[in-house]
């Protein structure tokens, strides 16, 4: 632990440093009058001098002081520093937190339900006396070396009657958070409840149920999917669990356990009900495979978000406590036994529905499941329960997405979140609208003075869809309205729930809003919008770090923009020396064409597509000069008749000196023919060709083929001579052909013209020869 | 004797003078070949004479001495087959290397030959005539190659030849 230099703070002494928080720092300390150690929670010096952020610390140290509750850390003091910094005294607790156990301890499966059992309890006791926690996470459970939940860090408490709590910022941490708090709403203590469902299905599955990549994913799937259902190591579901996690994460308030007594209770019976069932460390696993599942008309959900729901209020389980645990369909629980990969009737898989919509793909995950049947739901003919509230969604979604990830950014960046993902980026896109509902959602817009986003939407109407007559007009109705000045409504005008006037917001919040209209308008590129937005916003809140960050971000995104611009400019000047080039490949004219391509190359030297074009037309230029002398000329010097040494000089019966009559009917004794091929006639560098050497016999005698040599002179180098081949036949008969030799070669460029010589030496050493000449 | 060594010197010098190039050879380089396979190279020779002797020279990874082979003339090329490599051989190298009827040598760089089993192929240049790689003859380069081949199957080799047993 890191030494302080507090010694004291108020009455207490300070002992050591126990951590940071996103409020302030917390000692260690020890109050002498009582005797006993105390944890001191010191509010950070940076952030005394916000007085929002002041009073929220206090209000934590009120709302807990009021609550006496096991499961409820207790609070001491409040107190305040020589510079007037406020500070709580509470209990000191030995253990950790639920955040850190669950990293590095993993509960057993009892210990999971009694800690989420007790932190309902705790939670039921605040509720009932007015106060919501509406930050409930892991990080804020405590759990103590004896095993006892203890809810901690009311910071985010809100009076449930206070009249701060009808709107405002959305505080609390995304993946935890319960939709309507996303949505800005009211809340009260079954946002809580929906927030400990969170923390009961992670315990169970080591996942958490709306996983997102940022926040606004995050956002979404809290607000419209439902998570993975929840399925055991061997396969099987539990359903009366899958009930009660169901039951605690329905986006309808009025669906979810209406008090967190229930919640507890049902868990106690749970407990009872697989005491001899569950293994001490079963981890649930979760089915999510979409691939698997079916599509869409498998959905029966009644309540809109695709799952069947036992009552609107009350308990899951009903009260009963039965003995021994059943992984079998109860009467009045929600869903059968079901498998791994199968979806059960009647229950849906994640993410599958909203308002009787499918909403595939609005995720990452979710894309396969589009493959794979539920995007075509739509086209088969599903119909919507509510048509025309078809826009409310798009238009919702798409605000409480922005405004809601917005104001939450916002608010952490005053106040520094525990989550990792605080970045803005786009959300998932949703399951594309149809151009219908695109449509409504720009008369939405235009309506609602919205002309910035209207006229962004209907351009990418008119981009799937240019003749579209509604969207023309539509479009001429915005450039008439920009046209006549009117202002460009931004999305605060909308966002829901707008503020009575009776509630006007404060300053921080006006801010938070204008720093969400302008990341919106940062989304649709219209930076100098987005630079007005934080140009108020600075002046309403000057010291929030949200404005240069935004700025930041602006500047990255105009020079994004400026460089994909450049990037596209450039594209389109090496697309015109492309086709350029590829009109010249066409007309064979192949050296033209890699003129183009250098072209092109100087714009982007390492364009892989390029130099492979280029290379083509090199390649062709090749072939074009090989095909140039594809006619191969042959010159047959015909065949040469050599005597053997000592022998007579030509064939029996022609010998010199005349033609013997006896002998004039006898065909000569030597008559071979030597044939040299080459086949086919054709030069093509690079290509194969074929060799063949063969001999007719013209006597009547049987020919015998000794040995072969074939002496090949390409301009002054030869090869072959002195290398003695052995023909394939050696007896050639009378009048017959016989190929003796055979080989392959492949044609380069110095065989371009050349010649071979055969030489056959016949049995008895006669000679037969031929030469034959190319080019 | 000293006339005919005269004669004899005076031929050679004159001869040398007419036939004075060397051989030439045209290689196309095996890159690769398949494992557990003969892998074949072949090569135009040309000279100015008569090419006389045209040998492949190859080697395992990592063996220090060269093994060779009589690369014979088959009409066109003088190709050789070489030994198959046992199976942990990767790499295969040779070089071919040509002599004329004047004495003159000549040899090509040294080539690698990927035997990869996990980077296949796309053409390799192997021998399956039965003929041929059930009749291979091995010469050593190196007394320390010893009396048989290493990092090649004996399998087809008809006859090892071991340095200064010719």
């Amino acid at each position: 632990m890191s030494e302080t230099p507090l010694k004291t703070l108020g009455k207490y002494q300070i002992r050591q440093e126990l951590g940071k928080g996103a409020m302030g720092v917390v000692y260690l300390g020890f109050d002498p009058g009582l005797e006993r150690e105390v944890a001191l929670k010191v509010m950070a010096s940076a952030i005394v001098s916000d007085n929002e952020l002041k009073e929220r610390f206090e209000r934590e140290a009120k709302s807990v002081a009021r609550l006496q509750h096991p499961n409820i850390v207790t609070v001491y003091d409040l107190g305040y520093d020589a510079q007037g910094a406020p500070y709580i005294a509470m209990e000191y607790l030995k253990g950790q937190d639920l955040e850190h156990r669950i990293r590095r301890d993993p509960l057993t499966f009892r210990e999971k339900l009694d800690v989420v059992a007790q932190t309902c309890r705790g939670l039921a006791h605040a509720h009932k006396n007015g106060i919501v926690h509406r930050d409930i996470k892991p990080a804020n459970v405590f759990i103590t070396e004896g095993g006892e939940a203890k809810i901690m860090d009311f910071g985010v408490a809100r009076w449930q009657q206070s009249s701060h709590t009808q709107t405002g910022a959305v505080l609390g941490t995304a993946d935890y958070m319960s939709p309507e708090q996303i949505r800005g709403q009211k809340v009260d203590g079954r946002s809580d409840i929906f927030s400990v469902g969170v923390i009961l299905y992670r315990l169970l599955t080591n996942k958490k149920p709306f996983a997102g990549e940022n926040i606004q994913a995050v956002f979404f799937k809290v607000l419209n999917q439902e998570p993975p259902e929840l399925v055991l190591p061997d396969g099987n579901s539990m359903p009366e669990l899958q009930a009660i996690v169901d039951k605690a994460l329905s986006k309808n308030v009025d669906e979810r356990y209406a008090g967190a007594d229930d919640l507890a209770e049902d868990i106690r019976d749970l407990v009872t009900m697989y005491r001899d069932v569950l293994n001490e460390d079963t981890v649930f696993d979760t089915m999510f495979d979409p691939a698997a599942t079916g599509g869409a008309g498998e959905e029966t959900g009644s309540d809109g978000s695709g799952r069947k729901r036992t009552s609107n209020t009350g308990r899951v389980l009903g009260g009963t406590s039965p003995s021994g645990g059943s992984r079998t369909h109860r009467p009045g629980t929600a869903y059968p036994t079901t498998s791994t990969g199968k979806t059960a009737s009647g229950r849906t898989a994640p993410g599958r529905t909203v308002a009787g919509r499918t909403v595939a793909g609005s995720s990452t995950r979710m894309l396969p499941r589009a493959q794979t049947g539920v995007a075509q739901a739509g086209s088969v003919g599903i119909p919507y329960e509510e048509p025309s509230s078809a826009w409310k969604y798009v238009v919702a979604v798409a605000l409480f997405l922005g405004i809601g990830g917005g104001i939450y950014w916002f608010t952490q960046m005053r106040n520094p979140p525990d989550v990792a993902a605080t970045t803005i980026t786009n959300p998932p896109t949703p399951q594309a609208p149809t151009i219908e509902e695109r449509l409504a959602t720009v008369r939405r817009a235009l309506d609602g003075g919205l002309l910035a986003a209207a006229s962004n939407d209907v351009e990418q109407i008119l981009l799937t869809d240019p003749d579209n007559a509604e969207a023309l007009a539509l479009k001429a109705q915005i450039e008439a309205a920009q046209q006549k000045g009117h202002p460009v409504q931004t999305a605060q005008t909308t966002a829901p729930p707008t503020p009575s006037a009776s509630q006007k917001p404060s300053q921080t919040e006006q801010a938070s809003k204008l720093a969400v209209s302008a990341s919106m308008a940062m989304g649709r590129g219209s930076f100098d919008e987005a630079e007005a937005f934080i140009r108020q916003g600075r002046q309403l809140d000057p010291a929030n770090p949200a404005w240069q960050q935004l700025s930041q971000q602006i500047a990255e995104a105009r020079q994004n923009s400026a460089r994909a611009a450049e990037l596209q400019k450039r594209q389109a000047v090496i697309d015109g020396y492309v086709t350029q080039a590829a009109g010249h490949m066409k007309n064979r004219n192949y050296e033209a064409a890699i003129t183009e391509y250098d072209k092109a190359l100087q714009q982007d030297p390492n364009n892989v597509q390029l130099i492979t074009l280029r290379n083509s037309a090199q390649v062709a230029i090749e072939q074009q000069k090989a095909a140039s002398v594809a006619a191969l000329e042959i010159e047959d010097g015909g065949t040469q008749y050599v005597p053997p040494p000592g022998g007579p000089e030509g064939p029996k019966g022609f010998e010199s000196g005349g033609v013997k009559v006896q002998q004039a009917t006898k065909a000569p004794d030597n008559p071979g023919e030597l044939i040299v091929q080459i086949r086919p006639e054709t030069v093509q560098l690079g290509d194969p060709y074929d060799l063949l050497i063969r001999i007719h016999n013209q006597g009547n005698n049987v020919l015998g083929v000794k040995s072969i040599e074939l002496i090949s002179t390409f301009g002054s180098k030869t090869t072959g001579k002195g290398q003695i081949l052995t023909p394939l036949v050696q007896r050639i008969n009378a009048r017959d052909t016989s190929v003796i030799f055979q080989t392959r070669g492949t044609w380069s460029e110095d065989q371009k013209q050349g010649s071979i010589e055969a030489v056959v030496t016949l049995i008895g050493d006669a000679k037969l020869k031929k030469t034959i000449r190319w080019r | 004797m000293a006339l005919k060594q005269l004669v004899a010197g005076t031929l050679l010098t004159f001869a040398a003078a007419a036939n004075a190039e060397e051989p030439a050879i045209d290689h196309q380089p095996v890159e690769c070949s398949s494992p557990e396979k003969n892998t074949r190279v072949c090569a135009y020779v040309l000279d100015d004479g008569e090419v006389k002797r045209v040998r492949a020279y190859f080697r395992a990874e990592k063996q220090e001495a060269f093994y060779w082979s009589d690369m014979t003339f088959d009409g066109i090329q003088f190709c050789a087959t070489l030994p198959v490599a046992k199976k942990h051989v990767a790499t295969l190298e040779y070089y071919i290397w040509a002599v004329d009827d004047e004495f003159q040598s000549v040899r090509t760089r040294s080539y690698p030959v990927s035997l990869s089993p996990t980077a296949p192929c796309a053409f390799p240049v192997i021998d399956e005539e039965p003929e041929r790689i059930g009749k291979l003859v091995v010469n050593a380069t190196s007394e320390k190659q010893g009396t048989a081949i290493e990092e090649f199957e004996e399998r087809g080799i008809i006859q090892f030849v071991p340095l200064g047993k010719k």
